[in-house]
């Protein structure tokens, strides 16, 4: 899958998930104030990762995650680790 | 809103003081000890004198001797399920006996090879129960809120040595929802109280011994979030040296959707508590104020 191809499913299910509009889904937009993410929410992030991308979330993979950016290097990283596996 | 501020009480001298006694002397000579201790609390500390008192009186419907006389107990059971934690899990002789009931249901969880949630409260003594149950083939994590004074926690861990069990800590950062989620991932139990919420967590309002109270909504998202089966602990102390497990029929509600199931998990958990509290009274362990 392409990079393109991942930050828009990522996208897609965020605005699902979170009822939020994409124009707030900005890059560098901070990940947990915009999504207004609290521990329940990051139940439903870790479930929606995990049902769309073929890779587990590790407890220390979100340490360092700020911005959506880095949000989405995060699941292209882990991505294509995953098809080169 | 009533909430749990995140502190446990007891300072490490006290607790060194009865680790000594228990050295020396076993367990009767602590309990001895700890009546006084429990006198002290039972004067002096106000604000959870008065909370239990509530909970006999209004609760339980216990006059206003009798609910003193409840209160005391309360404060001695509890002492006595800490001083009870260290002499099992630090090996210290003891004679103390247990019935595991409802064990099967956890042999069960860990045959599904798909992680458990073993959903518990601040009644009774769960966490001692985890230290015996060496034979699941799984591992059982625990989670806990880090509120522990950082010297009394040292301390104790230098007495009983290295736990075997694995704590999770609820922190700021999230992170326990992944650890949480890891350990689940690879089949492990996940043990935690489902009584107790922050301010700020997301909370649903039940009735429970007749009077509305919030109870938190995490536990049960986790349960219908990650899909994994579920059973409600509690491990209450019967008499001095004798302690009940319990461990319930896992919890199956595939037909439900995803917000429905969190509710309903939640229903009959409170159900459960309500059914051990009516039966230990005593064995409350929530000194703040639960009700609305």
């Amino acid at each position: 899958m392409e990079n393109a191809e991942i930050i828009e499913k990522i996208n897609t299910f965020l605005a699902e998930e979170f009822e939020i509009d994409a124009d707030k889904m900005l890059p560098d937009a901070n990940l947990k104030e915009t999504l207004d993410l609290d521990s329940l929410d990051y139940i439903d992030l870790v479930v929606v990762i995990e049902s769309n991308f073929p890779f587990k979330v590790k407890p220390e993979d979100f340490v360092g995650i700020e911005t959506f950016q880095d949000f989405y290097n995060y699941v292209i990283s882990n991505s294509k680790v995953k098809e080169l596996a | 809103m009533p909430a749990w501020q995140g502190k446990s009480k007891g300072k490490p001298l006290g607790y060194k003081i009865f680790v000594s006694v228990l050295k020396i002397g076993g367990v009767r000579p602590a309990y001895f000890l700890l009546r006084f201790v429990t006198l002290y609390y039972l004067l002096f500390s106000f604000k959870s004198t008065k909370v239990i008192f509530n909970y006999f009186h209004k609760r339980h419907n216990y006059g206003a001797i009798k609910a003193v006389y409840k209160t005391y107990q309360n404060y001695n059971l509890l002492g006595q399920s800490l001083i009870d934690k260290v002499v099992i899990m630090s090996g210290i002789p003891n004679k103390f006996t247990f019935d595991l009931d409802g064990i099967e249901n956890l042999h069960q969880i860990a045959s599904l090879q798909k992680g458990g949630l073993l959903l518990t409260a601040h009644i009774g003594n769960w966490e001692i129960a985890t230290h015996l149950l060496n034979d699941i083939d799984a591992r059982i994590n625990i989670v806990i809120f880090d509120g522990e004074d950082q010297d009394i926690k040292e301390y104790i861990e230098s007495v009983t040595g290295k736990k075997p069990t694995n704590f999770i800590v609820i922190k700021n950062d999230m992170s326990h929802i992944f650890k949480i989620n890891e350990a689940l991932s690879n089949n492990e139990l996940v043990c935690m109280p489902a009584d107790r919420f922050m301010e700020g967590n997301k909370t649903v309002t039940i009735k429970i011994l007749g009077a509305e109270a919030k109870f938190p909504l995490g536990p049960f998202a986790l349960a219908s979030r990650f899909k994994v089966p579920v059973s409600f602990v509690f491990g209450m102390k019967e008499s001095t040296f004798h302690y009940h497990f319990f461990a319930s029929e896992i919890k199956e509600y595939s037909d439900l959707e995803r917000d429905d199931l969190s509710q309903q998990i939640m229903t009959d958990f409170v159900d459960s508590v309500e059914i051990k509290v009516k039966k230990y009274p005593e064995q409350w362990y929530n000194y703040y104020s639960f009700w609305q």
